[in-house]
């Protein structure tokens, strides 16, 4: 069989595009990666390591790896700085891609969307997010741990003394129309505070909750030393308040008392959801997929992308950097399949 | 040389992949310990051999070469592989004595009362579905007489207990929702008790709003739990305070259905022992290490997948079959072999002590008369020849005097040689590797004169190289490992710990200040950390001033 002859095109370059395109390759064709920022890696990349005295498997740098992967194969070709034009379906797919204004013509066999998610913007919670500058999301926290290795209040440069996690942020929640559970907050709001509390031993951590969900192999082990070092509270605060000296007052129903409870933080960290990209949604209408259905409340099954078109990670629906890396894979059996099938080059 | 596959496991998951290898003209053969093959491929596939009442009793070889001995019906036989896959189920194990109750028509677990439901109802929602089906210990085959469901009717209750005793998994849940819903339907109540209800999954939120609105009631506990009382006839009084209103409530359940734990059969934990296999903790047969994922266990040439490597949700299946076929493509197309020179033995000076043989984490060492390594299932870490006492293990390129070659001390620009003092890094390449690429991209400032020795893993890094360092002038010198439980050869990181701090006590012993060797634990996106160490390490050598001797 000749699949080096095969061209595919994968656009988005997070770990699920990195991933398929390293997978495919591997499987000997020929991979176009399309990635429209300047940088390579998705929102993976701006996560920081949730080390605390071991490594938690929370898989961030992974991306890492993956990057050096596809980089270094001589069947992947990266074009970053790169939109999609145009995509034209005879046979073959014909995409126009445009870097920086240079437009350029590809012909691909098949096209994988790997386009990821957009994080929840926060800004209509009742939690004073772009007010208080010490209420951030829990990616900016990441992004801070990954950039400093420390953890300070935006406000004044200090070190926090407590902090206040609080989950569900866009997810889970009906007023908003969002029936789903990104899955991935959990794990890393706990991990994260975990992580914080080994390098700053003095931070306090207090966690606001509705469900704690399952995160990586050993969520027993990390749940039972969660439960020992973090407050965890069965509420979802009502609002966030700033204070006189520059805290934050939230007030939540208390399941212990139940009794309404004032409690003040130094900051406070928003578990904010993932949601569907609007990426996914343009590229799908020029790829004529009919995207009614489309939603994190669906599963992800009940899509069903048009011949030599494919879908993986958190274009599908919510999903941790493992769970993207299974579906690149699955993208990438498929992929292999479809071709398989549709020429008679490939025996 | 062969280029069949041998698949263990009878399941959906494993009749999924080998119809995806079979597809791909991968030659298959499937052994079961079971007594009836239940995967539905038509045998007469020419390339699809079966063999039931079978086991793996012992395997020699590597990737491409296995040779494995499987006992049968009819005794022992020895057969040649060029991998292995382990595709087997998960034992489900109903959770009754948690809460002291006693199986009985009554009080059932989730699998018997879901396989009852299957049974007793042509049209199942999930038509055809056979991706939902999680074997167990096989219920249905014997239904409890007289039929439970019989006695089952509107106006009665069943109460679900999901993740009380332990914590739970979606999946479980979404089987307890679905039968919920069916139940609601024939105008029972239905009632769900948990702690954390994990609703972490594929359209599972919107499920429980579905199951809320059909009128199916939730109790959450987050300290006490329910009390349960069996009585004679087997049905069970439940009671408790709820968490939210306070108020006592007592529940006469007409039917109980309790969940299950997950774990892996004996049989493999059987083949983690005969396939030298690393576990989790659980007994699954990959390690909590993320470069295992998707379906890698420790060892070139043997895949886990679905309920072989973790508790796995039946939907994301599909995607475990496929990225299975992906990944044994991968091996038999020889894309996932790892480049470079590999550990060779020279046996004049072996005196097998079998310290590498117990070493190497990727079991690519074997013995023959003498240990021997495989080239292609040897991932370069170096350990055996770091650790093997009579050095007889050679890596070329990894050898002190090859890495001496490098060690040059880089001239001094400028300044003054206190000023900024010659520093030796060690890097593990996949972690400290990537995050000083990472700090170097980002413009960040790295110690004047620091040497950058990159390794494959910091396993390799010896006591000889170290000292090499010292003796060719180093003023310090940064060991930097990844974390525990994130080295890509297990324990890489651990023995490169141990050497340092041995090392620490040497260097005291021969005058040297035991600070100017430093160990650190970094990820490699640890940009930050990396230049924070290299710097602050820059600042104290040139603090301290040369080593004087
Ligand atoms: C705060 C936070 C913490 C997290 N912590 C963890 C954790 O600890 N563990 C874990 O497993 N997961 C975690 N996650 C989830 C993790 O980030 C995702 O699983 C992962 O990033 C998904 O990768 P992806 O490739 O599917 O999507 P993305 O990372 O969103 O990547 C999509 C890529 O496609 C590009 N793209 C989009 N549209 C186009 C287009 N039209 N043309 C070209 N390129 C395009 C984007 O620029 C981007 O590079 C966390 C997420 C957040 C928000
Ligand atoms: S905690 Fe996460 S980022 Fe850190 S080493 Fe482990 S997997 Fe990598
Ligand atoms: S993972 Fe946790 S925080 Fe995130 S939406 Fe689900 S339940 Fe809420």
């Amino acid at each position: 069989m000749n699949p080096a002859t095969k061209q595919i095109l994968v656009i988005g370059g997070g770990i699920s595009g990195l991933s398929a395109a390293v997978d495919l390759a591997r499987l000997g064709l020929a991979v176009i990666l399309v990635e429209h920022s300047a940088s390579l890696g998705g929102h993976a990349a701006h996560l920081s390591c949730k080390a605390a005295d071991r490594c938690v498997a929370c898989g961030a740098c992974m991306v890492e790896e993956k990057i050096r992967e596809a980089d270094t194969h001589d069947a992947v070709q990266i074009f970053l700085n790169t939109r999609i034009e145009k995509i034209d379906r005879h046979n073959r797919f014909d995409v126009t891609l445009n870097q920086n204004g240079q437009c350029r013509h590809v012909s691909v066999d098949a096209v994988l969307l790997a386009t990821g998610f957009t994080p929840f913007h926060p800004v209509n919670k009742p939690y004073g997010y772009g007010r208080f500058e010490n209420v951030m999301t829990n990616l900016e926290l990441d992004q801070m741990m990954r950039r400093n290795g420390a953890i300070k209040r935006p406000s004044d440069d200090e070190f926090p003394g407590n902090m206040a996690f609080i989950q569900c942020v866009g997810s889970r929640d009906s007023s908003l129309g969002h029936l789903w559970c990104s899955k991935i907050c959990c794990g890393a709001a706990l991990r994260m505070a975990r992580c914080i509390q080994h390098r700053q031993p003095e931070v306090k951590a207090t966690f606001f909750y509705i469900d704690v969900q399952n995160f990586g192999k050993n969520f027993q082990t990390y749940y039972a030393d969660a439960q020992q070092k973090v407050q965890l509270i069965r509420s979802i605060p009502a609002d966030v308040l700033k204070t006189a000296d520059d805290r934050l007052k939230l007030s939540y129903f208390d399941p212990d008392t139940h009794a309404y409870q004032e409690s003040v933080f130094d900051m406070v960290i928003l578990s904010i959801g993932l949601m569907p990209s609007e990426s996914t949604r343009d590229l799908a209408a020029m790829l004529n997929i009919d995207m009614a259905g489309y939603s994190f409340e669906q599963k992800s099954a009940l899509l069903r992308p048009p011949d030599g078109v494919f879908i993986a990670g958190t274009a599908l629906e919510p999903m941790g950097i493992a769970e993207s890396t299974l579906s690149a894979g699955k993208a990438a059996g498929d992929i292999f399949h479809y071709l398989k099938n549709h020429d008679t080059d490939i025996r | 040389m062969t280029e069949r596959t041998l698949l263990l496991g009878n399941g959906p998951l494993a009749s999924g992949i080998a119809k995806t290898l079979l597809s791909g003209n991968i030659p298959v053969m499937l052994a079961t310990p079971d007594t009836a093959i239940s995967v539905s491929i038509d045998t007469l596939v020419p390339l699809f051999e079966t063999c039931t009442e079978t086991r793996v009793t012992h395997c020699t070889g590597s990737a491409g070469n296995f040779q494995v001995v499987l006992s049968g019906p009819h005794g022992f036989t020895s057969l040649p592989f060029t991998s292995i896959v382990i595709a087997e189920d998960a034992v489900h194990s109903p959770l009754f004595s948690s809460y002291r109750l006693s199986p009985c028509p009554a009080v059932l677990s989730l699998s018997e009362i879901r396989n009852l439901l299957r049974e007793s109802s042509h049209t199942s929602k999930k038509n055809g579905q056979e991706a939902a089906k999680v074997h167990e210990t096989k219920p249905c085959l014997q239904p409890p007489a007289p039929c439970p469901l019989n006695t089952l009717s509107a106006g009665k209750t069943a109460v679900f207990i999901v993740g009380l005793a332990a914590e739970s998994y979606p999946h479980l849940l979404e089987t307890a929702m679905d039968i919920c819903l069916m139940l609601r339907s024939t105008g029972m109540n239905t009632m769900i008790l948990t702690r954390n209800l994990k609703v972490g999954a594929s359209g599972m939120e919107a499920l429980y709003r579905q199951t809320r609105e059909a009128g199916v009631a939730y109790v959450k506990f987050s300290d006490a739990l329910p009390s349960f009382h069996q009585e004679p006839a087997g049905n069970v009084c439940i009671s408790f305070v709820d968490e939210i209103t306070q108020l006592p409530f007592t529940i006469d359940a007409d039917l109980t259905v309790v969940d299950e734990a997950v774990s892996p059969s004996p049989y493999v934990k059987d083949l983690s022992r005969i396939l030298y296999l690393d576990t989790d903790t659980s007994g699954f047969l990959q390690s909590d290490n993320i470069h295992r994922l998707s379906v890698f266990t420790n060892r070139k040439g043997i895949l886990a997948a679905g309920a072989s490597r973790g508790v796995l949700s039946p939907s994301a299946q599909q995607s475990e079959i496929q990225a299975t076929a992906v990944t044994l493509l991968s091996l038999i197309k020889g894309t996932l072999t790892t480049p470079g020179i590999k550990a060779e033995i020279r046996t004049g000076a072996c005196v097998r002590c079998l310290t590498c043989f117990r070493l190497c984490p990727y079991h690519a060492i074997i013995l023959n008369a003498k240990p021997f390594v495989i080239s292609d299932a040897c991932e370069r870490c170096g350990m055996c020849a770091a650790e093997c006492p009579a050095k007889a293990i050679r890596i070329e390129d990894l050898r002190t005097q090859t890495i001496s070659e490098r060690l040059k001390p880089i001239p001094i620009q400028g300044g003054g040689a206190a000023s900024f003092p010659f520093l030796v890094a060690f890097c593990c390449s996949r972690s400290a590797g990537r995050a000083k690429e990472l700090a170097t991209a980002s413009g960040s400032n790295l110690p004047q004169r620091m040497t950058i020795i990159e390794v494959p893993c910091s396993g390799a890094i010896s006591v000889e190289h170290i000292m090499a360092a010292f003796k060719l002038q180093a003023d310090g010198v940064l060991v930097f490992t990844c974390h525990e439980g994130n080295c890509h050869s297990e324990k890489g990181n651990i023995l490169a710990a141990r050497r340092t701090a041995h090392l620490k006590t040497v260097l005291k012993q021969i005058g040297i200040d035991p600070n100017r060797l430093v160990l650190k634990t970094l990820a490699a996106n640890m940009a930050a950390e990396f230049v924070e160490t290299a710097c602050a390490f820059e600042k104290q050598i040139a603090d301290a001033g040369p080593i004087k001797n």
